[in-house]
């Protein structure tokens, strides 16, 4: 399926509509995820993904690698985040509640069906751990969501923020660094079990 | 290994991207070091903790409807947008053409008929000029000068509706005034009030 990708974007740079349809499908949950970390709600990270699309098809002349697709892809979304970010800087964003969602199927995006103890644990675990990142600074916050949640290398985020990767690896220490003074009781409950 | 050393190391390690040889030396420091040891498992946990929250998905309908719309905002408004913007063009350049057309048609009707009439003026004033047309009489130098002075005869009406023609008196019609004028007075039955 991967192997798709790189020809999905080559055809899609040449203009072909069908392919860049493909793509939506393919990165929106993706983008999404990611979005709603960052943001830590559904109109925001909706927001993200829709202006994330519509900045890569406008900029598809710029995409020389078609296997750099994902990250021209992550870097757009995080820059366009972090602008929301400091847009909403000072207005602490609320935390929605989850019923207020669109549609009516939640699921996790996983795909693994919560038990309603899971459900409300994970509600509970999202709120603190969102709350506890919008504490750090943009740089921060994005490296530690990249990083310690999405899974990116030190490597890659240094490419989507075009840095070294030293900087990388000092925003995710630091970030770390306080994650653990806010999330300490968390931490310490977790550990004791 | 000193602590110093060890805890530089320490997101490298839990990370998993240290070389073999130095993530051992690390293992052994932390083994008899249960400062740098907590420090390493309070990063595994927050590591663990991050990636347990899961981000709920938004519902069923609301990846499609998003596809949707990002399709309407780029491919479907470029692949819509183009050839009316094209056609729009289009019809702005051929009503701009026609436009300019009428406005040079009607601007040499104006410069034809103004020679035409200045020219039968000046016909007109030749005749009226004769030594035979005592009309010419009475408009003297030293009638000119005498405040009661009205004009009434055919050259000097001739001459002042040239003068509206050339120098433009105010009003928007001005210059119509004495064109209109020029006409009356050339016209073959044109009679002195």
């Amino acid at each position: 399926m991967n192997k798709e990708v790189p020809e999905l974007v080559k055809r899609f740079v040449e203009g072909d509509q069908k392919a860049f349809a493909d793509l939506v499908t393919r990165f929106q949950k993706k983008l999404y995820a990611l979005a709603y970390r960052i943001l830590g709600n559904h109109l925001d990270a909706d927001e993200v993904v829709q202006e994330t699309f519509v900045r890569v098809y406008r900029k598809r002349k710029e995409l020389k690698d078609v296997n750099y697709f994902s990250t021209f892809l992550v870097r757009i979304a995080t820059n366009y985040a972090i602008d929301l970010l400091r847009k909403r800087k000072g207005h602490s964003s609320i935390l929605e509640d989850t019923t207020s969602l669109p549609g009516n199927v939640q699921l996790s995006l996983s795909h693994r069906v919560a038990t309603p103890s899971e459900m409300f644990e994970n509600k509970w675990l999202m709120e603190e751990i969102t709350k506890a990142l919008e504490k750090l600074p943009p740089r921060q916050k994005l490296t530690a969501i990249l990083h310690d949640i999405e899974g990116y290398s030190k490597a890659e985020i240094a490419d989507f923020f075009e840095c070294p990767q030293a900087t990388v690896r000092s925003n995710l220490h630091i970030a770390r660094t306080k994650l653990k003074k806010i999330l300490k009781k968390r931490l310490s409950s977790k550990e004791q079990k | 290994m000193t602590c110093q050393t060890a805890l530089s190391l320490l997101d490298d390690f839990v990370d998993g991207e240290l070389s073999q040889a130095l993530a051992e030396e690390v293992s052994v420091h932390l083994e008899g070091c249960p400062r740098c040891r907590l420090e390493a498992d309070e990063t595994k946990s927050l590591k663990e903790l991050l990636r347990q929250s899961e981000v709920r998905d938004p519902g069923r309908d609301y990846w499609p409807e998003t596809s949707q719309l990002i399709l309407a905002r780029t491919v479907q408004s470029a692949s819509a947008q183009e050839p009316h913007h094209t056609t729009a063009d289009q019809l702005a350049d051929q009503r701009n053409a026609f436009v300019r057309a009428l406005l040079s048609l009607a601007a040499s009707l104006v410069i034809l008929v103004s020679a035409v009439v200045v020219g039968q003026s000046q016909k007109s004033t030749a005749t009226l000029s004769s030594p035979d047309n005592p009309v010419l009489l009475t408009s003297s130098l030293a009638q000119r000068l005498d405040p009661d002075f009205q004009i009434v005869t055919h050259e000097e009406r001739t001459r002042l509706a040239k003068g509206m023609l050339l120098m433009g008196p105010p009003g928007p019609f001005g210059r119509i005034a004495g064109l209109m004028e020029l006409i009356n007075l050339a016209s073959p039955g044109f009679t002195e009030p």
